[in-house]
């Protein structure tokens, strides 16, 4: 018979582990990190690629790039845009001045011509001075003026009466158009057109409703991209 | 120091196996039963057609529908064989149905370009060759215009005629519905007797 030293009594002590639950859940964490770590990115990728509409559809149909400015203070234009001659560059630079009210409107081939807005309604007379190659096609601005209320107002037949053609063309002076897009083959860019010069000055005329106090004015040939000059200093 | 090396032809411990093929199980449940449930809502969800149907918004004769794009008022019925527009003279075996518009535009250049007669019957006839001159309104100034189209006589009594700006895109956007109450089997049979064609004038803002 040994006779070996006497054990001391076991103490007892706290467990060491967790409950093999737990250790399941958080192993199932560590495994699965990777994944979980990549799966925001899953998200943003799923949403760029089912975006297209987005880009198709509503992007290029409304004014959603805009450049802006401020009343009386030069603003810098570019947009690449295509025609039936291939790829151009519209590069300018625009001042819209304040708009003012009018009863008189440049005629189509210049000069001032008397005119009555429709009842309800009252005419504004927006000033642009432009500097732009005589070569940049200018021809087909369109030009709004949007109020205080979130209303826009666009020179699309606005009903006025008068006793002579009115001018049609927005951002180029009567009888000076300038260079037109070529919208079919075999046409010149510059057909029936008279030389613009390089810097001029010449108004848009807008009709709006008589209440309406203009806020913005919008100035564009192409959407999505847009020139819009504030009114309000 | 090296783990212990596992006896050869050991085998390891059946239970992990098992749970992990009862896991395995368990999720694949899960997965059938998530589509179960999705294509029991799917199922009960509206149709697109359903869920895209414009909002309607329905008046009588000279009551303003008031729209997105503003407010549209039928302000008067008129029929008969013939119409002329500014450049054209047209005729029909049936009836050119003619309505006066009040259009007082919201916010944008918005005007009318879809218009078609509904019959009590569920029948659509569009202004296929008929027209609007409600183009291009100013936003807050009442504009007076006309609305024209062609429609066989018998479907009018108890019809609707439909407004709306976009003729492209029926979907979601809303539209005005006007209960043509008045237009009664006499009045149509009147109508067609007319020889004189109605006028169709251009617009006038600030009417």
């Amino acid at each position: 018979m040994s006779t070996a030293d006497p054990q001391p009594p076991t103490t007892p002590t706290a467990p060491t582990t967790s409950a093999p639950g737990a250790h399941a859940t958080a192993s199932w964490w560590r495994r699965q990190r990777r994944g979980l770590l990549l799966l925001p990115l899953a998200m943003v990728v799923a949403l760029l690629a089912s975006s297209s509409r987005v880009h198709l559809f509503w992007w290029p149909s409304g004014p959603h790039d805009r450049v802006t400015g401020s009343v009386g203070a030069p603003v810098r234009f570019a947009q690449e845009w295509v025609d039936k001659a291939g790829t151009h560059q519209r590069k300018l630079t625009v001042t819209v001045g304040t708009p003012e009210q009018t009863t008189e409107h440049e005629g189509l081939t210049g000069g001032a011509v008397q005119v009555t807005p429709p009842n309800g309604s009252v005419l504004w007379r927006i000033p642009l001075t432009v500097e732009a190659d005589p070569s940049v096609v200018l021809f087909g601005c369109k030009v709004a003026l949007i109020d205080a209320r979130g209303r826009t107002f666009t020179a699309l037949d606005p009903g006025l009466k008068s006793g002579r053609a009115l001018k049609t063309q927005q951002c180029v002076p009567a009888m000076q158009l300038g260079p037109r897009p070529v919208v079919y083959q075999g046409m010149s860019q510059d057909q029936d057109t008279l030389n613009r010069p390089k810097n001029y000055q010449t108004f848009a005329y807008v009709v709006t409703a008589a209440d309406a106090r203009p806020s913005t004015v919008r100035l564009w040939w192409d959407y999505p991209t847009v020139i819009e000059v504030s009114l309000t200093p | 120091m090296s783990a212990p090396a596992e006896a050869p032809g050991a085998e390891r411990p059946a239970l992990p196996r098992r749970a992990n093929r009862r896991q395995s199980l368990g999720a694949a449940a899960l997965v059938l039963v998530a589509l179960a449930v999705g294509r029991f809502v799917t199922d009960r969800l509206p149709t697109d057609e359903l869920a895209t149907r414009p909002f309607e918004r329905h008046v009588s004769v000279g009551q303003a529908a008031h729209l997105r794009i503003g407010d549209v008022t039928v302000t008067q019925v008129r029929g008969a064989p013939e119409v002329s527009t500014t450049t054209q003279l047209l005729t029909t075996p049936g009836i050119w149905l003619v309505t006066d518009v009040r259009l007082t535009a919201a916010s944008e250049a918005l005007g009318i370009s879809y218009a078609a007669v509904r019959s009590p019957d569920g029948r659509t006839w569009t202004a296929a060759r008929g027209g609007s001159t409600c183009a291009a309104p100013l936003p807050g100034v009442p504009m007076a215009c006309t609305v024209y189209l062609d429609v066989p006589p018998e479907v009018l009594p108890g019809a609707e005629l439909v407004l709306r700006w976009n003729n492209i895109d029926l979907r979601n956007d809303d539209q005005a519905v006007i209960r043509l109450d008045d237009v009664t089997p006499g009045k149509v049979a009147t109508w067609r007797t007319a020889t004189e064609p109605i006028l169709i004038p251009p617009s006038r803002t600030g009417a």
